[in-house]
C-alpha cells in the first residue's frame, strides 16, 4: 500500500487520541493512517474498544486531535459539516419531535435556503422513495420500526448530499434480515450516486459484504493492523476462499 | 370510564358533605350546607365579583409564571454554555427551592412594599426553582446525538436552542410547569391572605379571607371550590391540550 492514493478525498495521517478518565490516560488512537478515495466503501473493522468509533468520529470533525494530520480535499478538518455526515448507531437520532418527512427536509431546507417549499417536498419525498419509505413522511419517528428509523436516518443523511457518508454501525440495532435488507439498499443507493463511505464495523460478514476496502484494526494497540482489497463486496458467505479470508481476518482482529 | 369514575368520586364526596351539614351534629355556623355553598357560588358569578376576582388571580399567576419561564429559558440558555456557570446555579437552586415563599414575604415588603410587585415576586419565587430544576434535568437527559446531527448540519446556537433544547426538555418542562403552577397558587393564595389583612383589594385568596371576617362560612367554602375547579381545569384542559400536542404526539411521554 503505497503512499498518496489516486483521488483521495480524506487523508488522515498518524493521528494520535487518548481518553482521559479518573486522572488516567488512555490510548485510543496511535499511529493511525488512511486514504479515502473518491466513490469507495471503506470500512473500518475491529472489535469493540479498539478505537474504531472514535476515528470516526474524528474523521467526522466531532472530535479533535491531539498530533497527527487530518486533510479533507487538503485542507484540515475544523468540526462537524455537510463534508462529512455521520449516520450512527443509535436507533434513536430521527428528531422525535419532528415527522418523518421533515427530519428528512431539514438538512435540505440547510443546504438550499432559499428554495421553494415544493423544491423540499420533492427532494424529501426523492430521499423517502430510495430509502423505501415512500408514503411513511407524516409519520412520526416513535410509530416506525427501529429498521424504518435507520432507514430514515439515511435518508436524512443522504439528503444533505454529503461529500463522505460516515457510518458507525448503523446496522448493527437492527434485527439480521433487516440488517440484510439494509446493507442491500446502502450498497444500491451507493452504485446509483456514487458515494463514498467510511463504515464502522465489527461485523467481518457486513465488511465482506458492503466494502471496496476493509482496514483491520487491532485490538489492544489502537493501530491499524492492515488495510486488504477486499473482493467480496456483494457476494454473500460462499466457498472455501471465503470462509478463509473471514477466518484470517477473525485472528488479526483478536489479538 | 376513568372520566365517569372521577365523576362520581365527586358526587359521593358533595353528598357526604351533605350529609354531615344536614345530620345536625355540626354548627350550620360554621359548616354550610352543599346548597349554601352552590348559591355563595351563584351569587358571586351572577354579581360578578367572583369573576372579577379570579381573573385578578389568574392574571398575577400568569405574569408571574410567564417570567419565571423565560428566566428559566435563559439561565439554562448560559448553563448550556459554561458548565462552572451550571454548578452554581444548582447549589441556588438547592438553596432556595425548599424555602416557603410566605417566609420571604416579610422581607419582601419591606423591598417593594404590598401589592401586586409583591404578590408577583413570591409567585416567581415559588414557580421559578421548581422549573429550574426540573429543565437542568432535562438538559442532562438530551442525547448527545441530537446536538452531534445539529453541529452535522450546520445548525447555529440559536438553533440548537430552539430546535433541539426546547423539544428535547420538553417532557421535563412541561412537568417543571405543573409543579410551578401549583407552587404559584400556593404562593398567590398565602400572599392575598396576609395583603388581605393590609387592607389590600385582590383576588381569590382576599375573597376567602374577607368571607371569615363576615363570618360567610359558604362564602369561603365557595372560594376554596372555586379553586379546586380551576386547578382541575388548568391540569385537565390547559396541560392535557400542551401534552396531547407535543409530548404525547411525539412519543416523548413517559
Amino acid at each position: 500500500m503505497g503512499n498518496g492514493r489516486m483521488n483521495a478525498v480524506l487523508k488522515a495521517r498518524n493521528i494520535e487520541k487518548h481518553y482521559v478518565k479518573d486522572g488516567a490516560s488512555k490510548l485510543i488512537l496511535k499511529g493511525f493512517s488512511l486514504e479515502v478515495e473518491k466513490g469507495e466503501v471503506l470500512s473500518i473493522l475491529g472489535e469493540s474498544g479498539c478505537g474504531k468509533t472514535t476515528a470516526l468520529n474524528i474523521l467526522g470533525g466531532f472530535e479533535e486531535i491531539e498530533s497527527g494530520e487530518l486533510l479533507l480535499y487538503g485542507k484540515p478538518i475544523k468540526g462537524p459539516s455537510f463534508l462529512a455526515v455521520m449516520v450512527f448507531q443509535d436507533n434513536q437520532q430521527l428528531f422525535p419531535w419532528l415527522r418523518l418527512g421533515e427530519n428528512v427536509a431539514m438538512p435540505v431546507r440547510k443546504r438550499h435556503e432559499k428554495s421553494s417549499a415544493a423544491f423540499y417536498d420533492e427532494k424529501t419525498s426523492d430521499m423517502l422513495s430510495r430509502v423505501g419509505l415512500k408514503g411513511y413522511g407524516n409519520y412520526f419517528p416513535h410509530e416506525l420500526s427501529g429498521g424504518m428509523r435507520q432507514r430514515g436516518a439515511l435518508a436524512r443523511a443522504l439528503a444533505s448530499e454529503p461529500d463522505i457518508l460516515l457510518m458507525d454501525e448503523p446496522f448493527a440495532s437492527v434485527d439480521a434480515i433487516t440488517r440484510e435488507s439494509l446493507q442491500d439498499l446502502l450498497l444500491g443507493i451507493w452504485k446509483e450516486k456514487d458515494l463514498t463511505v467510511v463504515f464502522v464495523t465489527h461485523d467481518i460478514e457486513e465488511a465482506l459484504y458492503i466494502s471496496d476496502r476493509i482496514l483491520i484494526m487491532s485490538k489492544e494497540s489502537g493501530k491499524v493492523k492492515r488495510i486488504i482489497n477486499n473482493r467480496w463486496k456483494g457476494i454473500r458467505k460462499t466457498g472455501e476462499a471465503y470462509f478463509d479470508e473471514k477466518e484470517k481476518i477473525k485472528k488479526d482482529i483478536t489479538v | 370510564m376513568k372520566k365517569i369514575k372521577g365523576l362520581g368520586i365527586v358526587i359521593l364526596i358533595i353528598a357526604l358533605w351533605q350529609a354531615c351539614a344536614v345530620s345536625g351534629c355540626l354548627n350550620p355556623m360554621v359548616f354550610p350546607s352543599a346548597f349554601e355553598v352552590a348559591e355563595s357560588l351563584r351569587e358571586g358569578i351572577l354579581e360578578g365579583n367572583l369573576i372579577v376576582q379570579i381573573l385578578y388571580s389568574l392574571e398575577l399567576i400568569g405574569k408571574g409564571l410567564l417570567i419565571s419561564v423565560i428566566l428559566a429559558m435563559c439561565v439554562g440558555y448560559v448553563c448550556l454554555k459554561a458548565s462552572g456557570f451550571e454548578k452554581a446555579v444548582k447549589t441556588i437552586v438547592t438553596l432556595l427551592h425548599p424555602l416557603p415563599g410566605v417566609a420571604l414575604l416579610p422581607l419582601v415588603i419591606l423591598w417593594v412594599g404590598t401589592g401586586k410587585t409583591a404578590i408577583t415576586i413570591i409567585i416567581v419565587h415559588g414557580a421559578f426553582w421548581p422549573l429550574m430544576q426540573n429543565l437542568l434535568s432535562g438538559m442532562e437527559s438530551i442525547p448527545d446525538i441530537y446536538f452531534k446531527v445539529g453541529d452535522n448540519y450546520g445548525f447555529s446556537t440559536s438553533e440548537k436552542i430552539i430546535r433541539i433544547l426546547i423539544p428535547a426538555t420538553a417532557p421535563f418542562l412541561i412537568a417543571g410547569l405543573k409543579i410551578a403552577w401549583a407552587r404559584a397558587w400556593r404562593a398567590l393564595i398565602s400572599a392575598e391572605m396576609i395583603f388581605g389583612a393590609a387592607g389590600l383589594a385582590g383576588g381569590i385568596g382576599w375573597a376567602i379571607y374577607r368571607s371569615r371576617v363576615f363570618m360567610d362560612v359558604a362564602g369561603i367554602v365557595s372560594g376554596l371550590a372555586v379553586i379546586i375547579i380551576i386547578g382541575i381545569v388548568v391540569e385537565k384542559f390547559v396541560f392535557g391540550f400542551i401534552e396531547k400536542r407535543t409530548i404525547k404526539k411525539w412519543g416523548m411521554a413517559e
